[in-house]
């Protein structure tokens, strides 16, 4: 039996009025006052995707959000990318409002800071073009690969190469050895993590569950994504392999649109 | 790791020529690129630029002429090499009359040419 009251101000004390005409809450009855954003808190349920182990404290804040979020406007939180990892090293927490209209939400993602004090990268996508961008874009499935969001999502989209989408990505990850001595470990672990997803993108592997780290270590060898995150990989470890995937990708690439143009 | 000014320079147009090619390819397929919605970050390739501009003198005013030349003139020149390599294969709707006007934009940005 729940009912939903205000708290209004008296003169010795506050109260909370409620009907006559009611059913339970017999006079003398105990009752347990709460506030009512708890209520909706705790009736947000979590989906973790691919997500082995969270702390509870980020469970707490996804709850928050997703709460904050969808008391403002309808639809699913999706949360993914770096917060999700073990530990406390993010930057940001990236999150997806699954509606009918797009582009970043400057202003709810303002309020949504202020709330948590924390820095939040909050993107409004339809579902037709989330489901477009796991088809497309290789950086795009492998962050949507882990995530937790307040629905279960089926991401039943079938891989779909466009190689000059592919090309257009390729290219961040271009000049990786010729910067390697000027890029802070985050830099550098950004381009291989690219390149490591357009690789296994292309060649139609599934994504390690373990996330990004598990494909940067499949892709070169064990312990590279700690490293290059703690910046103390040196050039001549990577270099070789960084140098083959890239190459393959790209000669992979350019067959893809020369195959492309001689259908048209 | 200290670098000689040459050295810079050609880190410094190696990164600019990718962020131009980045540009154009972007135009290229934007209509598709559904990462402008959800990317954040600057280019990497920019960001580097930015950083060995920083460390060219002088810094905060325009690099000599012989210097603007010499970086405008080769930063097009990849840029024109890694476009003709995709249009040779096929690539339609790549726009090289974009290439002067995107590689002169990223050089008065970085102030490494004057105002005109």
């Amino acid at each position: 039996m729940e009912l939903i009251a205000r708290v209004s101000t008296g003169s010795r004390m506050d109260q909370i009025y409620i009907a006559k005409q009611r059913d339970g809450f017999p006079i003398g009855s105990y009752v347990l006052i709460k506030p009512l954003e708890t209520v909706a808190k705790e009736n947000i349920k979590l989906f973790p995707h691919n997500i082995a182990q969270v702390e509870p404290v980020k469970l707490y804040i996804i709850k928050s959000l997703a709460q904050s979020i969808k008391s403002r406007h309808e639809g699913e939180v999706i949360v993914f990318g770096s917060f999700l990892n073990p530990g406390f090293r993010f930057n940001d927490v990236d999150v997806i409002l699954l509606s009918s209209t797009e582009g970043a939400y400057g202003t709810i993602g303002k309020k949504l800071e202020e709330e948590t004090g924390l820095k939040i990268h909050l993107t409004m996508l339809s579902e037709p073009s989330l489901l477009k961008g796991i088809a497309t874009d290789p950086l795009f499935a492998l962050l949507m690969n882990n995530h937790i969001a307040t629905k279960r999502m089926m991401f039943d989209a079938k891989r779909d190469l466009n190689f000059k989408l592919l090309d257009l990505h390729l290219q961040k990850s271009k000049m990786f050895i010729e910067n390697f001595e000027m890029m802070a470990g985050s830099e550098k672990l950004k381009m291989v993590r690219n390149l490591a997803a357009i690789e296994y993108f292309m060649k139609g592997k599934k994504f390690p569950k373990q996330g990004t780290d598990a494909l940067i270590d499949h892709t070169f060898s064990k312990g590279t994504a700690l490293r290059l995150r703690d910046n103390t990989l040196l050039k001549e470890e990577i270099k070789k392999r960084y140098r083959q995937v890239f190459d393959s990708a790209q000669k992979e690439i350019l067959k893809g649109i020369s195959d492309g143009a001689q259908q048209k | 790791m200290v670098h000689n000014r040459n050295k810079l320079i050609s880190l410094l147009i190696g990164n600019l020529a990718n962020a131009v090619i980045h540009k154009i390819l972007e135009q290229a397929v934007q209509e598709e690129n559904l990462r402008q919605h959800y990317d954040k970050e600057k280019l990497t390739s920019l960001t580097l630029a930015i950083k060995y501009r920083e460390e060219i003198n002088p810094v905060n005013a325009p690099l000599p002429e012989a210097d603007v030349s010499m970086i405008a003139a080769q930063t097009s020149k990849k840029v024109d090499a890694e476009l003709k390599k995709r249009i040779a294969r096929g690539y339609d709707s790549l726009n090289l009359g974009l290439v002067e006007p995107a590689v002169n934009q990223m050089l008065k940005g970085l102030v490494i040419k004057g105002d005109d």
